[in-house]
Formats: C-alpha cells, sequence, structure tokens
C-alpha cells in the first residue's frame, strides 16, 4: 500500500468509511492494480488472523484473592456501611471533603516515601504500611458517606477515579521497589523522587484546606 | 471459587448454575460470593484486553485487579441495557486510558525517575517474523502503544472507530491514522 498513491483510500474503502463518491474509483483501480490487490489480500488475511486470536487469557496467577481484599476493605471500615456496593452516583457528599481526599493522599504517600533503603531488605515492611493504608482510604470513604451535602454525579466518580489512581500509585511503587531492591542507588532516587511528590501533594493539601 | 471448583472436580452434585443477570443482581446487593463468580466467568477476557493494550503481564494483572474493583464499586449503576461484558470492556479500556494518562503525568513530571526507567512497564516484545496466531500476539504487543490501542479495539475487540476516539480521548482521524500504520507494521513483520 505505501507503494501506491490510493494505499490510504483502499483501507478507508476496507473499513467502510471510504465517501460514496470515491468508491467507484478506488474499486475500479483495485481490480487493475496488482500491489494493490496483494495488500488487499493481506488485509483480509490480517483481519481474519485478528478474529482468529482467542478472547480470553488466564492471568499467570489467580486474582481474586487480591480483589476480593480490597472489596472487603471497602466495606470493613467503620461508618462506611455498603459505599463500596453503592453506585458512585447515589453517594453523598461535601466539597469540604476535598481535604479529606488531599489529606489521604499525602499521608499514604508519606508513609509510603518514608521508606527507608533500610527498609528494603526486611521481611515484608509493606504489609504494616499496606494496613495503615488502607486505614486511611478507609476513613476517607467513611468522610464521604457520612457527608450528607450534594456532589455531581461526575464528581463522584472523578473522586472515585483519584483514589484508584492513588491505589495503582501506591502498588507501583511497591513493585518498582521490589524490582531495585539489589541496587541502592536507583532505590535512593526513586525514594527521593517520593519525597519531592509529597512535598507537592502537602503543598495542594494546605490549599484545598483554605 | 476454587473450592466450589475443586468440589466440582471431585464428582460431587453440581449445583444449579446461576445466570449473569441473577448474579448481577446479587452482586448488586452487595454479596462478594455472586460478584466473585462474576469475576471468575470474565477475568479472561478482561485480562486478555488489558494483557494487548499493554503488552505486559504484570501491568495487565494490575489492571485487572483494578478494574474488577471499579466494577464492584459502580456495579450497582449497572442498568443491563448492554451485555455485562460489553459494559466491562468499556469499564476495563477506560481503567487502561487512566492508567496511561497518569504514566504520562508521571513521566512528564518525573523526569529524574523516568532516566533510571521502570523495568517492565510498557516493555516492547520483539515480533516474530511468522504468521501464527501466537506471532499475531507478538506483532500486537511489539506494536507502538497508540497503533497497538487502536488495533486491538478495532480488530480484535471489534469497537468502531468513532467508539474508539471516545474512549482514548483523540479525534478519529487520529484513531484511523493509528489503524493504517499499526496495519502497515504488522504487515511488515508478518510478510
Amino acid at each position: 500500500m505505501r507503494d501506491c498513491r490510493y494505499g490510504e483510500e483502499l483501507q478507508d474503502l476496507f473499513d467502510g468509511v471510504l465517501p460514496p463518491e470515491r468508491e467507484s474509483e478506488v474499486a475500479a483501480h483495485l481490480e487493475s492494480c496488482d500491489v494493490c490487490a496483494a495488500a488487499w489480500d493481506e488485509l483480509v488475511a490480517l483481519r481474519a488472523a485478528a478474529a482468529d486470536l482467542p478472547s480470553g487469557l488466564a492471568p499467570d496467577r489467580d486474582l481474586w484473592p487480591d480483589i476480593a481484599a480490597r472489596m472487603a476493605a471497602g466495606e470493613a471500615a467503620p461508618g462506611t456501611g455498603t459505599v463500596a456496593t453503592r453506585p458512585a452516583a447515589a453517594r453523598p457528599w461535601h466539597p469540604g471533603r476535598a481535604r479529606w481526599l488531599a489529606a489521604a493522599a499525602v499521608l499514604a504517600l508519606a508513609v509510603l516515601s518514608g521508606l527507608q533503603l533500610r527498609d528494603i531488605g526486611r521481611d515484608d515492611p509493606y504489609d504494616a504500611l499496606g494496613m495503615g493504608y488502607a486505614a486511611v482510604r478507609e476513613d476517607c470513604r467513611a468522610g464521604l458517606e457520612e457527608s450528607a451535602s450534594e456532589m455531581p454525579a461526575e464528581s463522584v466518580t472523578a473522586v472515585d477515579e483519584g483514589l484508584d489512581l492513588i491505589d495503582q500509585a501506591i502498588r507501583e511503587t511497591r513493585n518498582a521497589l521490589d524490582k531495585v531492591a539489589a541496587a541502592p542507588e536507583q532505590a535512593g532516587r526513586l525514594v527521593a523522587g517520593y519525597h519531592k511528590k509529597m512535598d507537592l501533594l502537602q503543598k495542594l493539601a494546605r490549599l484545598a484546606s483554605q | 471459587m476454587q473450592a466450589a471448583q475443586a468440589s466440582e472436580d471431585r464428582g460431587h452434585p453440581a449445583q444449579p448454575v446461576p445466570d449473569t443477570a441473577r448474579l448481577v443482581r446479587r452482586a448488586q446487593a452487595g454479596d462478594h460470593d455472586a460478584f466473585g463468580e462474576l469475576y471468575r466467568r470474565h477475568v479472561d477476557r478482561v485480562f486478555a484486553l488489558c494483557l494487548r493494550l499493554t503488552a505486559d503481564r504484570d501491568l495487565a494483572s494490575l489492571l485487572t485487579q483494578d478494574a474488577f474493583v471499579r466494577a464492584w464499586r459502580n456495579i450497582a449503576g449497572f442498568r443491563g441495557e448492554s451485555r455485562l461484558l460489553t459494559w466491562l470492556h468499556r469499564l476495563t479500556v477506560n481503567v487502561v486510558m487512566d492508567h496511561r494518562r497518569a504514566e504520562k503525568r508521571r513521566r512528564d513530571r518525573e523526569t529524574t525517575l523516568a532516566e533510571g526507567g521502570e523495568p517492565g512497564i510498557h516493555a516492547v516484545v520483539q515480533p516474530a517474523p511468522v504468521g501464527a496466531r501466537r506471532d499475531l500476539e507478538r506483532a500486537i504487543a511489539g506494536l507502538p502503544t497508540g497503533a497497538r490501542t487502536v488495533f486491538t479495539l478495532h480488530e480484535v475487540e471489534g469497537y468502531r472507530m468513532r467508539e474508539i476516539a471516545e474512549m482514548t480521548g483523540v479525534a478519529v482521524g487520529t484513531v484511523k491514522a493509528q489503524l493504517h500504520r499499526a496495519r502497515r507494521l504488522l504487515r511488515e513483520v508478518l510478510r
């Protein structure tokens, strides 16, 4: 297709998005151009091969225990009730709770970034940190639940996604630190980087609380 | 769930298999076990999508977890107008895209960390030059991120370009260009 000026339009024809007024010319060209005919055959074969790929692939391990633990943590915190089972749009919210979230994020990162190189060699220093973080996170959710004020559903969703991102950052940080545990220099740079990030979040938290 | 499966394997009388709609209703009422069964039925599809979008098994595992946790949190909002799998797929794509955006922001801010790199994240797998199914998987994994995403969503998952544009937050023209690029690269590799 790269060798023919009709290459792009050929793909549009293949995808059914070519403007109708161009269809007859491109189709006629396809009949007379060996390069485009070969390209067409390759597109057909590629689509067939892609459609033949397995729709499901098993993960390397059972992910359910971790998922179940996260679900359970979402229900176990005092005052949360059944927050994790309710749709995001139904959750009450108070705008002032933004500082709750900011503070939780700061605390979580503070706990994490407080990890020093000496901690990496312990059996599993993350377990205690993880429990502390889970408590902070669920306290935060309890704060949301207790609030009786209104908030747009999309904002609640955004907050939810923000909490997910914090969780994700925590997990990836742990993975990253695991991977560089044998390389103190790299680990030191990571920790220094997270200290800087924590400083920034602390500033944000102060702004949110004003 | 594994215990239940093992029970069946040992020849114990099989319990009636609840349909998906019933499991969804139970999950919406807070039933962890019902959601666990939904997980078991759909995890391979969700993981395959995550793996093809990320080309990284560890990351795909993390994002699969995130997708199911988010699904649990939002399942009360699932009204059943679409199939649960369709809803899960869309939610999973959103999780992957959110991760990608967060990664981009992080890389933009943490240039010093980026120098050191984080092995395993967005690792590019070198494709093999033959056309078997496994080689197509490898070839897809070797595509640049944008091309891989669009090709996977369009050719493997069957989304339309307009839908992909909405999910990924780019213009339809960009989706089309990425799709064409993906096909060109794949044809070169698999030829």
